[in-house]
């Protein structure tokens, strides 16, 4: 018989999970300006669905259902109100986001680690890159990624071996060894 | 699963750093739920950073320094007030007759009755 559910109270979620919530937003390519209003509308959502928490995954892949939510509202509201501004039809909007969105660290600032890790990233599909920054920067586990990717853990632990591996030969090739401090100038 | 060599180990550590968010983009995004509504639970320190952020250092400053200046604008004004209330009373009215400086008075100026010695004598050369 599974443990009693604990109720989750908004200021531990918020207190625990806010920097997760940021982060993932940030890779999955909010603009640094437009990080609080993401944030901001995740917690509202939260706090409007705290009740519904069932336990049945962990805190961090409900959270993270929201958080890809949210990000797609925003940018389908971005994306609308660029193209009014630019006068063009929505649709043309949307197609033309999603031709730039392989790159999610695009728009972050650019530190020298950032630039190098983003390049590389931008080399992976979408699924292993996704696998390999949730693992790697959130330190998720391997069930924790199958909830919030819809994949069986076998799948999961798949792509993350394959993009680890993808991941340090094109690092290799583009910068020098990865363990020789700074690496090669390009 | 396979380990990633040091380097990238490293340049994703510095990337998970560069990513997070700051103590302020944390209470700034605490402070707007708090504006749109959101009831949180028991108070946490988020809560006190979202107050310290609010009361910045100079903002602090200048609260000191009012307090002071208030505090002694309402001494000087207790003393100022005993000393009057002093003043007024019986030595106080001696004190000020006797005063150079005390307030001109109807009485000092009005001309006394009695005759004075000069009085006489002027009266006599006329």
């Amino acid at each position: 018989m599974p443990p009693p559910l604990t109720p989750l109270q908004f200021d531990a979620v918020y207190r625990e999970h806010f920097a997760f919530v940021w982060r993932t937003a940030r890779y999955l390519g909010v603009p640094r300006g437009e990080l609080e209003d993401v944030a901001q509308d995740v917690f509202l959502t939260v706090q409007r669905k705290l009740s519904d928490y069932d336990g049945r995954v962990s805190v961090k892949s409900w959270l993270y259902g929201f958080v890809r939510r949210v990000v797609a509202d925003h940018r389908r509201r971005y994306r609308r109100k660029e193209s009014k501004l630019r006068g063009a039809p929505e649709e043309q909007g949307l197609d033309a986001y999603e031709s730039v969105q392989p790159t999610p660290l695009a728009t972050l600032e650019s530190s020298e680690a950032l630039v190098r890790l983003d390049r590389v990233l931008a080399l992976l599909t979408p699924e292993k890159r996704e696998t390999f920054l949730l693992a790697e920067l959130e330190e998720m586990t391997a069930a924790e990624i199958g909830e919030v990717m819809s994949a069986n853990v076998n799948t999961v632990y798949t792509r993350l071996r394959a993009a680890r591996e993808e991941i340090s030969a094109h690092y290799t090739k583009m910068f020098g060894d990865p363990n020789t401090p700074g690496g090669r100038d390009e | 699963m396979s380990e990633l060599p040091r380097g990238l180990q490293n340049a994703i550590g510095a990337s998970r750093r560069e990513l997070s968010p700051s103590e302020t983009d944390r209470a700034r995004v605490w402070q707007r739920l708090a504006e749109a509504g959101v009831q949180t639970g028991e108070p946490v320190e988020l809560g006190a950073r979202v107050r310290a952020i609010g009361d910045a250092p100079a903002k602090r400053g200048g609260a000191v320094i009012y307090l002071a200046a208030a505090s002694v604008a309402i001494a000087a004004g207790a003393l100022g007030y005993v000393a009057t209330k002093r003043f007024q009373g019986t030595e106080g009215n001696h004190a000020a007759a006797t005063s150079p400086y005390a307030p001109t008075s109807l009485a000092s100026v009005v001309p006394s009755a009695k005759p004075s010695a000069n009085d006489a004598k002027d009266a006599g050369h006329d």
